[in-house]
């Protein structure tokens, strides 16, 4: 079974998982430098294939960090079609993805040590 | 091959603006504002013509087009992307039942406006009773005064009865005269109309100009000093305190469009000292 396909029984509960890794994905592939939205889209998706990540996820949660001033915004020629949108994490967007990354290194530790894994 | 050399005709162009605008519409209709709304479809348009250049070559056919829109998500699925970022394959969840409207929160009375009376109350229960029990010992020694003067007289003029019997009877009878206009309500007083009688000269009745009675001295002394100053200074406290309350109380009322009420008391508030003073003002002048 494909791990990006989860069994029908599961899918409420792995929809919800989601919510919130989508965020600290494009955050993270932020962190490396500035970057477009279809770039940042096909890193996700090269990257974390396992979370199904689409571009209906990725492009509003741009959005809403650039609202949040999370991620500053260049609009830049293409070279073709219309102008790219290039994003960059400011200082805040910076603090906000190292304690999200922080926290979610305890939350994964912490979820590891009590759902153990198939070794006996 | 370049994306420069992308030629995206009108026809083939249709199926995309038809796509982008559903997007839109579908962002508009979950409440998302324009910034965002173009922010997403213009990162969605550069995604498709990135896309179709690197698929289909530099004239793409619309077949081509719809071949890459086939591949997206649904246009409604971006207005739920917040949802957990699901794949469009994923099985959608049912409609979330509308929250219930907040429950409409009863008017409750102004907590500034009873702080303020309470407050204010308070003071005025501890000023008042403590003033009270100041004023009695003044008034005490006050009486005490008068009748130690009035014993003192009194025994003067019996002993100049005494002691020198031929005196000036109407000296004595004057003396005695004296202590009845002096002290009129004394038992020496009583004494001395007798004495006026036994010497044959009926007391006068009251004095027909009654003479001013000297304004008994009200000292302070330290030990009254240290109530009197506690005391003003909570007057004063809880007065200010009581009035500004009362006006907090009003302004917040009055903005409150009913949630709040308890005008009536915010009133009291601020008018109960004020109206003290003035009364206190008008008595004293």
């Amino acid at each position: 079974m494909s791990v990006s396909e989860p069994p029908p029984t599961v899918r409420t509960w792995t929809a919800q998982l989601k919510k919130g890794l989508v965020e600290l994905c494009v955050m993270g592939a932020l962190q490396g430098g500035e970057t477009y939205g279809y770039e940042i889209l096909r890193r996700l998706k090269d990257h974390a294939d396992q979370l199904a990540i689409t571009e209906s996820a990725v492009y509003p949660i741009l959005a809403r960090l650039a609202k949040e001033g999370l991620v500053q915004v260049r609009a830049a020629p293409s070279p073709a079609g219309p102008a790219r949108r290039y994003y960059r994490l400011t200082s805040l967007g910076r603090r906000r993805f190292m304690e999200m990354r922080e926290y979610w290194k305890k939350l994964s530790e912490a979820v590891d040590g009590l759902v153990p894994g198939d070794k006996p | 091959m370049s994306m420069e050399d992308l030629d995206l005709g009108s026809e083939a162009r249709m199926p995309m603006d038809a796509y982008l605008d559903a997007v839109d519409q579908a962002l508009r209709a979950s409440g998302m504002d324009r910034d965002a709304r173009r922010s997403i479809t213009d990162d969605l348009e550069t995604q498709i013509i990135e896309t179709l250049a690197a698929r289909a070559g530099p004239r793409p056919t619309p077949a081509d087009v719809q071949g890459v829109l086939a591949a997206l998500d649904p246009p409604e699925a971006y207005a739920d992307a917040e949802r957990g970022g699901a794949a469009p394959s994923a099985e959608r969840q049912p409609p979330l039942p509308p929250p219930a409207a907040p429950a409409k929160a009863s008017p409750r009375l102004s907590r500034t406006a009873l702080v303020g009376a309470i407050w204010g109350c308070v003071g005025l229960l501890i000023a008042i009773p403590g003033l009270f029990l100041l004023m009695v010992p003044l008034h005490y020694s006050s009486s005490q005064k008068e009748r130690v003067r009035s014993v003192a007289a009194a025994r003067s003029v019996r002993a100049m009865e005494k002691t020198a019997p031929d005196a000036d009877r109407e000296e004595i009878a004057e003396r005695y005269e004296q202590i009845v206009r002096d002290f009129p309500e004394t038992k020496e007083a009583d004494q001395a109309r007798e004495a006026l009688r036994r010497l044959g000269r009926e007391p006068t009745a009251e004095p027909e100009a009654p003479r001013p009675q000297p304004v008994p001295e009200a000292r302070l002394n330290w030990f009254s000093l240290l109530i009197v100053l506690p005391l003003g200074l909570i007057i004063v406290l809880s007065g200010l305190g009581m009035t500004i309350c009362g006006m907090v109380a009003i302004v917040q009322i009055r903005r409150s469009a009913g949630k709040i009420y308890g005008m009536p008391l915010a009133l009291f508030d601020v008018l109960l000292y004020p109206v003290l003073t003035l009364g206190l003002l008008a008595i004293l002048a």
